[in-house]
């Protein structure tokens, strides 16, 4: 039986075209978008070590060696990614000032004298301008949060740093970090799987359909036939991971194989946390699929809603976002489909097998088997109370 | 002797304020054709979801095969067929693929399945459209193939919900005659319809439903043996002094006289020979009709008796 339903569910998804069309057409089409936006953008960035005047005070040049550390970036090729002048204010406008030839001009100026209000001034925008913007925003939100830990929740203070970490290397290459990271703009990719295997909640919100009398005529009539509801929805399930995982796949395939998309370490590993990744994101499709009684659209509208919303509190559309979340609300990033993916692949983009990797695919888990029997219990045989 | 396929018994539920069914009862014998009788929104379907557990109800029981049925009694849904209103289909699987799937649903046999299947397809026959995808069929054909994946597995109680709704007339007679095959071989059914002509023709025995309750039950001729009306003389004549009307009034049996649009309704109730009556009058009168011919009360005619309505709503 299960056999039987599971051999015309899969049939029914892959005649689907349309949705098999879309998911893959966003999988294949952003990828390239990105090969070509971001690709380019970093080589241009690369190795290309930017002038920067810093201004400290005494109070401040001490804190927590910053300007060191700044100066300590470096490209993968062991080249530095800032050349720092320490100087007073007015010397670093001369600087930022001097002709464009000339040998000692600086692209920017890091004023750290206040250092809760760290400012960057800069005369003109390009590539190095925007570099160092994102080295300023990611040490001004990293300053700014640990003293506010510090202030309020000391004992939050490694996760808050291990956000930060997070945040950091998705901007510029950090030896202090040890993992083995190859190339900054993955993590757009990362963050492409990432929206692409919570997408596949539209997958899995339509198995229900076709078995509950009050989606679907055709749920009427399976709600009505001698088959299990569970073998049914198991079944329906199954398929539809295959038709999702194989998308993930083929476009895995695309990025690492056309694309030449290095992502790091151990590929393998890549492409089980973007299979376990998709399963989670059917199932959380399949759980919405059994709340309430609303019409198909309305789950839909609701997922994607969840999705975007998601992505945004994960930080897939604003940088810094998932340490905001991690300070105000950490178990919004603890059940939060996107953020729990994303770490995943962080991890594991920065660190490798891990524990922390380990402990990231356990939550991916986790919520899948949740979201699965959630959606099992809801859906056990019953009678509505109007259809 | 028979046994009580179906057995409803004080059955109510309740829409919020609405009442959708009032301590409604019925009884369905082996090997009858049963119909259900009523205007959209009597109760009918709200009826068949209850007694197949798809919608929960506020008080009363029911059974089927002698058990109370369960959303979990899987057993007795294996041995109930369902042809609903609204065709329940698959658009990406074939005819053949729909059947079979459904089919599939409660034969695990696949040699039997696959007897079974081609029979289904047979038996309304759409087998030249096997390979097609329901979007290609015409309403006839869909509403044939929802049939068939409704019988394929030869369940023993079949409830066809309002088949022939939107159907063309050839379609509708095959439909037809595939249900009076379908209780020849040896199956029960449930016949729902606000066509009274289809359940006068197909029906064993029929209830009369409004409002969520039972207006009557019977047989098509006990039913109409319950009403005043028993014959209806019908002239077309044109221009009539009301003194004939008048007249006619006063003949024997005649309970009421209707003039409109040049048609002259006469209803008797009893007696013979009353188109008779009415014929020698006009003779005498030497009034000239265009025709004159006699009507049985309709199943119509019961129900506007009785509640004061029409059956069907204007189409």
């Amino acid at each position: 039986m299960f056999f039987h339903i599971f051999i015309s569910r899969l049939k029914i998804n892959i005649r689907n075209k349309d949705a098999i069309l879309w998911s893959l057409v966003f999988s294949l089409a952003l990828g390239t978008l990105f090969y070509f936006a971001f690709n380019s953008i970093y080589k241009n960035a690369k190795s290309t070590t930017i002038k920067v005047a810093v201004v400290e005070n005494d109070a401040t040049s001490g804190y927590m060696d910053l300007s060191s550390s700044l100066s300590d970036l470096k490209y993968e090729d062991g080249s530095k990614i800032l050349d720092i002048k320490k100087v007073d204010y007015d010397a670093a406008i001369e600087l930022l000032n001097k002709d464009e030839d000339d040998k000692d001009r600086v692209s920017g100026i890091i004023d750290l004298r206040d250092i809760e209000d760290v400012k960057l001034e800069v005369k003109e925008t390009g590539t190095a301008q925007s570099v160092l913007a994102s080295v300023v925003s990611v040490y001004r939100q990293y300053i700014s949060i640990i003293v506010e830990t510090i202030k309020k929740d000391p004992s939050n203070i490694s996760n808050v740093i291990s956000e930060f970490e997070n945040e950091a290397a998705s901007l510029v290459e950090s030896k202090s970090l040890s993992g083995d990271n190859k190339d900054p703009y993955v993590t757009y990719f990362y963050s492409l799987i990432t929206m692409m295997s919570v997408m596949a909640c539209m997958a899995g919100v339509i198995v229900p359909e076709s078995c509950q009398a009050n989606q679907s005529d055709v749920g009427a009539r399976v709600d009505v036939s001698s088959v299990g509801r569970m073998t049914y929805e198991l079944a329906g399930l199954l398929s539809a991971a295959i038709i999702q995982v194989s998308i993930t796949i083929i476009g895995l395939f695309y990025y690492t194989k056309i694309l030449k998309v290095n992502f790091g370490g151990d590929e393998n590993l890549v492409f089980l946390t973007a299979v376990l990744s998709t399963i989670l994101g059917i199932s959380l499709g399949f759980f919405v699929g059994h709340i309430g009684r609303l019409s198909q659209k309305a789950r839909e509208n609701i997922l994607m809603i969840f999705v975007v919303a998601g992505g945004f509190l994960s930080g897939l559309m604003v940088a810094n976002m998932k340490i905001l979340v991690e300070m105000k609300a950490p178990i919004v990033n603890r059940i939060n489909p996107s953020a729990v993916i994303t770490d995943a692949f962080y991890a594991l983009n920065m660190y490798g097998v891990s524990d922390r990797y380990y402990h990231a695919v356990a939550y991916i888990v986790g919520l899948s088997i949740i979201f699965i029997t959630g959606g099992l219990i809801m859906s056990r045989r019953k009678s509505y109370a109007s259809l | 002797m028979s046994q009580t396929v179906v057995e409803i018994n004080n059955l109510v539920k309740r829409y919020k304020e609405l009442i959708a069914l009032d301590n409604f009862s019925l009884k369905i014998e082996e090997g009858e054709v049963f119909g259900l009788l009523g205007p959209n929104g009597s109760g009918k379907t709200t009826t068949i979801n209850c007694l197949l557990s798809l919608l929960s109800y506020d008080k009363g029981e029911v059974k089927v095969f002698g058990e109370a049925m369960k959303p979990d009694r899987l057993d007795l849904k294996a041995r109930i067929g369902v042809v609903s209103q609204n065709v329940a289909v698959f658009n990406e699987l074939t005819v053949y693929e729909n059947v079979d799937f459904f089919c599939g649903l409660y034969i695990k046999d696949k040699k039997l399945k696959k007897q079974y299947v081609n029979e289904a397809l047979e038996f309304v026959d759409i087998m030249d459209f096997k390979n097609f995808y329901p979007k290609k069929l015409s309403g006839g054909l869909l509403r044939r193939l929802n049939i068939a994946c409704g019988i394929a597995h030869k369940p023993e109680l079949i409830i066809f919900d309002e088949p022939t709704v939107a159907v063309d007339p050839q379609s509708r007679n095959r439909i037809l005659e595939g249900i009076a095959e379908l209780n020849k071989n040896g199956a029960t059914i449930i016949y729902t319809s606000h066509y009274m002509e289809e359940v006068e023709q197909l029906c064993n025995r029929v209830l009369i439903m409004d409002k969520g309750k039972m207006i009557a039950c019977g047989t098509s001729d006990e039913l109409r043996r319950m009403i005043k009306n028993s014959e209806s003389v019908v002239v077309n004549i044109k221009r009539l002094d009301e003194s004939v009307i008048e007249d006619i009034k006063k003949l024997n049996h005649v309970y009421d006289v209707r003039y409109m649009n040049d048609i002259l309704t006469i209803k008797c109730s009893g007696g013979k020979h009353n188109i008779t009556h009415v014929v020698e009058y006009f003779a005498e009168r030497q009034l000239n009709y265009d025709r004159i011919y006699s009507e049985l009360p309709t199943l119509n005619d019961v129900f506007l008796e009785i509640t004061g309505k029409e059956l069907r709503d204007k189409e």
